[in-house]
Parts: C-alpha cells; sequence; structure tokens
C-alpha cells in the first residue's frame, strides 16, 4: 500500500518516501519537462512539508531542460493557474496534496492555457516517462529563476472582483468564517476579502506543514469552522483543502452541508445571473441537485470523466459557463482555467447579499437527496473484474453510463462505481431522496463486490 | 569510449561532469541523496560558485538532502573555504561546494565536506560511493522532511577569523593600493569589501557575477595578462588573482609579473615560520624553494601525496603551521584547514607591512 503510486490525469501522486520518492519525482518532472520544451513555466506550491524537496527537483530538472523557472512559491492553486496564462507560459506544475491525507503529495501538470494538461497530453508525457529520452540543454542555455511580480497578484484579485457587487457585499456586513486547512489559501485570504467589507474571521490560515483536520472538505472536517460559526453568530462558513481548489460550507443555522451541495449552490447564483441557455460541466458521479438546478434555469449540463483535467478541457472547448464536481470545486469561465474556491465563496456571498437571505436559506431553493459515498479496499488489478460483475448484477437498471467507471440509473436513486485515479480503492457514490434508501443501496453493493473478490 | 563517458569525473574531489551532458538533475540529486545518508540526517551548508549551471544543480542538490531527511543551510554563492568554514562554524553535519573550480564554464560538481570541514578523504569518499550503489535508499517520509535554511551573508564569518588573526593595523597603515582578479567568480562579490577592511585601496577587475569566466579559471601566469597590466597602471603594490571558486590564489608583483604559483605558497610559509619551529606540510609537486626555506629557518618538511585532503589531512596529524600546494593553494589552519585565497591575501599583506616592501 505504502508504495503505491498514481500516475495518470492527475499527475504523479503518492505517499512520500515510500512510493513518491525522489528518483520517482525526478524522472517524472524529467519527462514533464521534455514535453515543455523549454521555455517559460510556472511552479506553484502548497504547504505539505515534503513539498520543497518536490519543487527542488522539479526546478532543477526544469532548469536543467532550460526553461526559465517563474518560481511563484507557496500560491493558492487558482493563481498559479491565472499566471501560467498572464505569463505567456508554456505550462508548469503545481505541487501539493491539495486534499489527500498526511503523508502524501503530487505533482500536477499544466498545459500553455494554465490549465491542467488534458487526458491526451498527459499521455504524452507518460509516453516520453516510459521512453526514459529526457531533453537536456547545453550548459549555456541552461534556464534561471524568476520570481512572481506582485502586480499580477493584484491583476488576478482586480479579475476576480471584476463582475462581483462588492457595494452589496459591503452594506450585508457578513460575518464569515474561513478555514483554510493551514494551506496556501492562507496567504491571499485577506487581500482578497479586503474591499469586501467583511469581518473577516480566519482559522487554520498559519502557513504550517501539520492539517488541522482531515483536509477534504466534507461535512466532518468542518466541525472547527462550525463551532465557531454557532459561537460567534457568523452568516456562513467556508472549509479549504489545501491548495484553494475545493470548498464546503457552513450555513448560518450550523449546518455543515456536504460538499456536493457547493458546485449546485455556486450554479443557482451564476446562472440566475445569466441569459440564455447556458453550458455547464461536470462528472457523471456529481449529484441530481446539480442536474435540477441546471434544468430550472434552462442550461445544459454535459458529464465527462471525473477529474479537474478532463472537466477542465470540455468547458474550454464548448465554452462553457462553469465546470464543477461533486467534492466542493467549480472553475468559471474567464481567466483562471481552474478550480477557484475564492470565485465561489465571492459569488455565493454576492448571492446572499442580493437576496437578502440567510446562507440557510439559500439551500431551501436547491432539490436535495442524500448522497452516501464509499470507499472500497481494491487492488487494481481486480479492479475491472468487478465492476464487470456489478454490470451484470445491476442490469436492471434504466440506465447505465461508462463515460468513466460505470453509473446505474434508476428513478429515484443512482448508483456510481469508479477505480480511483490516486488511492487503490473502488469509490462508491450512492444517492437516494432519503438516508435509509441510500444506505441500503451502499450495503447492498459492497457485499456484492466483497463477495466477488472474495472477503 | 563516447563523449559522455569521458565528460564524467567521480573521484575522492568530488563529482564533476559537463552540463547538459553527464552532469544531470538526476545524478545530482541521487549522489546528494547518498552523501546526506552517508553524514546523517542534520544540517549540510550548501554553497555556489557564479556559474551559469549553479541555480540547477543548487536545486537538486536541495531535493537530495531533503529526501533523505538532512536540512539543507543555503549561502547562495559563496568561495569553497567559506563554505568548509560555515560547516565548522554551524556545527552542521557537512557540506557541498557546488563549484567546478578551475574547469571550464560547461562543467559543474559537487565537492563533499564532512563534518570537520574538510573534503571527504578516500576511505569516506568509497564508503560514501558505496551507498549511492545500492538499489535502496532511506527515503524521509513526508513528517521527515525537513524546512531548507537560508544563511545571509556567512562570508562575513569568514573575513571575522581572518581579521581576528592578522595584524590588521599594520596594514592599515601601509595603505597598499592592490589590483584583484575575482575571475567571475565566488570571490566576486567579497574580495573588493575584505581588502578595504585591511586598509587598502582596491582595484578589482572581473566582479561581474553572470557564470561567464572573462579569463581562462586556472590562474596560470598566462590567464592573468589582465591583471598585470592593472597592477602596471595603476601603480598598484600588489595584484592577487584568485580561481572560481577562491579557494586558489596567484600573485602579480609592483612591476606586473604574475608570479610562479609556488611563490603564494612559499611567500606565505616565509611569513609563518619565523619564529616557529612547527613543521610545514606540502605535496610532492610543490617546489622545492619551501624546503629551502624552512631549511633556513629550521623547519620541518613534510612530503604528502597530491591532493588537498592528503595535504590537510597530514597536517593535522603533525600540527604543521601551514601547509599547501604547488596550485596557489595556501592552508592557513589556524582560520581553517583548507585552502584559502583570503587568509593568503591576508598573510602576504602582513609580510608585506611587516618587512616594508613589495
Amino acid at each position: 500500500m505504502s508504495e503505491f503510486i498514481k500516475l495518470g490525469n492527475a499527475g504523479i501522486r503518492g505517499v512520500v518516501g515510500s512510493g513518491l520518492n525522489l528518483r520517482k519525482a525526478g524522472n517524472y518532472c524529467s519527462a514533464l519537462a521534455t514535453w515543455l520544451d523549454g521555455g517559460r513555466v510556472v511552479i506553484g506550491c502548497d504547504t505539505r512539508q515534503s513539498t520543497p524537496m518536490l519543487k527542488s527537483i522539479a526546478m532543477s530538472t526544469f532548469l536543467a531542460a532550460g526553461c526559465e523557472v517563474i518560481d511563484a512559491d507557496i500560491t493558492p492553486a487558482p493563481l498559479a493557474h491565472y499566471l501560467v496564462s498572464r505569463l505567456n507560459a508554456v505550462g508548469g506544475c503545481l505541487i501539493g496534496a491539495s486534499h489527500h491525507g498526511l503523508g502524501w503529495n503530487a505533482i500536477l501538470p499544466l498545459n500553455e492555457t494554465g490549465a491542467c494538461a488534458s487526458p491526451t497530453q498527459t499521455q504524452d508525457i507518460l509516453n516520453i516517462l516510459h521512453s526514459r529520452q529526457y531533453k537536456l540543454a547545453e550548459w549555456d542555455k541552461v534556464g534561471s529563476v524568476q520570481k512572481v511580480d506582485d502586480q499580477l497578484t493584484e491583476d488576478y484579485i482586480k479579475d476576480l472582483l471584476k463582475d462581483i457587487d462588492l457595494e452589496a457585499i459591503r452594506r450585508s456586513r457578513f460575518s464569515v468564517v474561513i478555514d483554510c486547512c493551514n494551506g496556501s489559501a492562507s496567504v491571499l485570504v485577506d487581500k482578497i476579502f479586503a474591499e469586501t467589507g467583511l469581518n473577516l474571521i480566519k482559522i487554520n490560515d498559519q502557513l504550517r506543514t501539520y492539517l488541522p483536520h482531515d483536509p477534504e472538505p466534507r461535512p466532518r472536517t468542518a466541525y472547527q469552522a462550525k463551532a465557531l460559526l454557532e459561537a460567534l453568530g457568523a452568516d456562513i462558513g467556508f472549509v479549504f483543502n489545501t491548495d484553494a481548489t475545493r470548498v464546503s460550507i457552513v450555513t448560518s443555522s450550523g449546518e455543515t452541508l456536504s460538499e456536493e451541495l457547493t458546485f449546485p449552490l455556486v450554479a443557482n447564483a451564476v446562472l440566475s445571473k445569466c441569459d440564455g441557455e447556458q453550458m455547464v460541466i461536470t462528472n457523471t458521479c456529481t449529484t441530481r441537485s446539480l442536474d435540477d438546478v441546471v434544468r430550472q434555469h434552462g442550461g445544459e449540463l454535459i458529464k465527462t470523466r471525473v477529474g479537474q483535467a478532463a472537466a477542465i478541457e470540455v468547458m474550454q472547448d464548448c465554452g462553457a459557463i462553469l465546470a464543477g464536481d461533486g467534492m466542493g470545486s467549480v472553475a468559471f469561465k474567464g481567466n483562471v482555467p481552474a478550480f477557484d474556491d475564492f470565485r465561489s465563496c465571492l459569488i455565493i456571498l454576492e448571492n446572499m447579499a442580493l437576496k437578502g437571505q440567510f446562507s440557510s436559506a439559500l439551500v431551501n431553493d436547491i432539490p436535495r437527496y442524500h448522497i452516501i459515498k464509499s470507499k472500497i479496499p481494491c487492488e487494481s488489478t481486480q479492479a475491472f473484474a468487478v465492476l464487470h460483475h456489478c454490470s451484470e448484477v445491476f442490469a436492471d437498471a434504466e440506465n447505465i453510463d461508462d463515460t468513466d467507471g460505470l453509473r446505474f440509473d434508476w428513478t429515484d436513486g443512482w448508483i456510481h462505481l469508479r477505480v480511483s485515479e490516486t488511492e487503490p480503492i473502488l469509490r462508491l457514490i450512492c444517492e437516494w431522496p432519503t438516508e435509509e434508501q441510500a444506505r441500503n443501496t451502499v450495503e447492498l453493493v459492497k457485499r456484492t463486490i466483497l463477495r466477488n473478490i472474495g472477503r | 569510449m563516447s563523449k559522455s563517458i569521458t565528460n564524467l569525473k567521480i573521484s575522492v574531489s568530488g563529482v564533476r561532469g559537463v552540463v547538459g551532458e553527464t552532469l544531470t538533475p538526476r545524478l545530482i540529486s541521487s549522489f546528494t541523496a547518498a552523501f546526506g545518508q552517508y553524514v546523517g540526517a542534520g544540517r549540510v551548508v550548501v554553497g555556489r560558485d557564479t556559474r551559469k549551471t549553479g541555480q540547477m544543480v543548487e536545486q537538486a542538490v536541495i531535493a537530495g538532502l531533503l529526501s533523505v531527511g538532512c536540512q539543507p543551510v543555503l549561502c547562495d554563492v559563496l568561495p569553497t573555504p567559506s563554505i568548509q568554514i560555515m560547516v565548522s562554524h554551524l556545527n552542521a553535519v557537512g557540506g557541498i561546494a557546488i563549484t567546478a573550480s578551475h574547469n571550464p564554464m560547461s562543467w559543474n560538481a559537487m565537492k563533499f565536506i564532512n563534518s570537520n570541514g574538510m573534503f571527504l578523504n578516500n576511505t569516506e569518499a568509497r564508503e560514501m560511493l558505496d551507498i549511492y550503489n545500492q538499489e535502496h535508499i532511506n527515503n524521509a517520509l513526508e513528517e521527515q522532511c525537513r524546512k531548507i535554511k537560508t544563511y545571509e551573508n556567512a562570508f562575513a564569518i569568514h573575513q571575522q577569523k581572518v581579521l581576528d588573526n592578522i595584524d590588521v593595523e599594520v596594514i592599515k597603515k601601509r595603505k597598499f593600493k592592490v589590483a584583484i582578479d575575482c575571475c567571475n567568480g565566488a570571490g566576486a562579490p567579497y574580495g573588493k569589501a575584505f581588502l578595504e577592511a585591511l586598509g587598502c585601496e582596491v582595484v578589482a577587475i572581473h566582479t561581474k557575477t553572470d557564470g561567464i569566466f572573462e579569463r581562462p579559471p586556472e590562474p596560470t601566469p598566462d590567464a592573468l595578462t589582465a591583471l598585470e597590466k592593472v597592477v602596471v597602471e595603476e601603480k598598484c603594490d600588489i595584484g592577487f588573482a584568485q580561481d572560481p571558486d577562491a579557494d586558489r590564489l596567484v600573485l602579480v608583483d609592483d612591476n606586473g609579473r604574475a608570479l610562479n604559483e609556488n611563490y603564494t605558497l612559499a611567500l606565505a610559509t616565509l611569513h609563518l615560520t619565523k619564529g616557529s619551529d612547527a613543521p610545514v606540510c606540502i605535496n610532492l609537486a610543490t617546489s622545492k624553494m619551501i624546503e629551502d626555506i624552512c631549511k633556513s629557518v629550521g623547519s620541518e618538511v613534510r612530503y604528502t601525496k597530491i591532493g588537498e585532503i592528503n595535504v590537510s589531512t597530514d597536517m593535522m596529524r603533525c600540527g604543521a603551521i601551514i601547509r599547501g600546494e604547488a596550485h596557489g593553494g595556501v592552508i592557513w589552519p589556524k582560520i581553517h584547514p583548507c585552502r584559502d585565497s583570503f587568509g593568503g591575501m591576508a598573510l602576504i599583506l602582513e609580510l608585506l607591512a611587516q618587512q616594508n616592501k613589495s
């Protein structure tokens, strides 16, 4: 387990030391540098303890391949994505473990638009990695390191706030709890909200390498924000992962919302500001609440494979207004071709201000279901046989979709089963109108699978 | 043999190679990880010369050190002797000097330093190589990864050490006018200020630190025509020439003649052996001049194998007062058992000041 490593659309990921070690990281970066083929690159980091090690080997291999390295250092992921396109860079990488637990880390490749390398581009990188033919620049063409001009950060913030009704937010004098999970959002959160007139209550914004709680935004990880919100009577709480790409919400009534509801809430707010039919991108295992919201606004929902790379690629291709998933991530049409928690927060605050509603009331506009996400330990070697078995067991479904893993749809609920891109597990998601129905289905599927793999 | 194989030299004086051919990030970081594993998970001082490829090598060195739980202490551009002094000053477990010394610009290298501030000797180098050759290395887990430290102006430590051991007032009184040729190397940011601290009026050349050496990096008399000219034109009392990592020192006299490299050590020896009968250590390729000087003052001369570490080791063993090598390498153990152009410059100036001549 600990020597496990995942190579794919989400870059290279693993447990530091035993899985993602210096040599594997170095080879991956060499392949990435070869694919980028010189030119300007951006490296952005989160706050994990092993990040400087991975950053150094990335910098060294990029320099050796003749790249000019823009060292964005500890920076929220959305800003790093923005910098690539603003600086006309050829790409770069993000280093950080995002939502993974302590001990993990990852290197995520970026392309020339600043988005995560697309699935096709990822394949090219992996082909170079497997061929072991890496580019080395002549000694006098070896690159140099530059820092990021502060003005670019200002520009990103200006862009972020551009069409937000700041006046309305200011008038509302919200008290807002933000939990940065000691991640990279900590470096920017004050600057971004400086002009919003919020009473900003920041927690876990220490830029320390230890994690104050499980970094995956979930109801169970929002307890610190919830406790503070209730004690202070704050209007809303936001809980980030360590690179500001996933966010979950705590409402004014103290409800720790499922991270599945972040995207429907943001979509509801964004779509109500737009005219005409808008396209929205998500994956095949996102809550039906989103389907309902997009339908209410007369929009079109397109479903892709799971992962940021796939969602953003389709978003860019068809000019969609939003792309996101059920993990609390949303990307917006504009200059940041990636998930951006800051924008999600601003959109929701603006929506509260314009409607004059409590955050607990915003949720009432969204049809709600009960969703259960579960992990089933399963080695990669067995995983695909298990999926095949399930497709026979649940053949009575009204619709079976194999865009990514398998999704079985019935009138009142659905099951999604997928081999994880990032861990040696099967991810199981079930959604039904009631908790009991959802729970029973999860048990049924788990029994079916465990019996199949002989446990 | 292919070109790339002749371009890599792994020896007791470190790992040297041509960037873009043999000295790759993978090789550098793997070697550094083996070194880190060898010296143990503690602080390791890292400095570099001014080569264009220095940052690339430095980043791979940092990655290698962090990957085995060492803490890199970064000193930016710093002369090799200053790095050795910093290892002792900080009680670090080791150090890495990123410099190919007098090799051409396309080369770079890592010189590995042990916790005494001395280069790895033959045995130590072999032990480290043994770790490098193993398939498995103990990679640090997330919670074992250390933070990177930076140390601002580490050269100040070195400079103070030299000034504390020299008669600064005597030198200052003479108000020398001196020229220094820094070879666009690691001594360039510091050489002028160092000599000014000794009350000299300084003409410094080849001080740009963009990684382009404006003269051949090896300080042989042929390479020093620019310095010779400056000494004459500016009517300097003496000229000093460093190599890219500022361990070696060659002198130009007031007539603008570059002296054979042996003279640096000979003059320093002449100065230090006065009133002392401690032995002098030199390698087999060093001029007989040293032996003659020592005979005249009654000091013992000990010959060792060629290579700084061999000279240094023998000197530590017998408590020598000075030691050195033919290539302009002055080792003044009172400062640190390493070849040091700054200590050398101070000694020569003190000698001149006391003797009242150039």
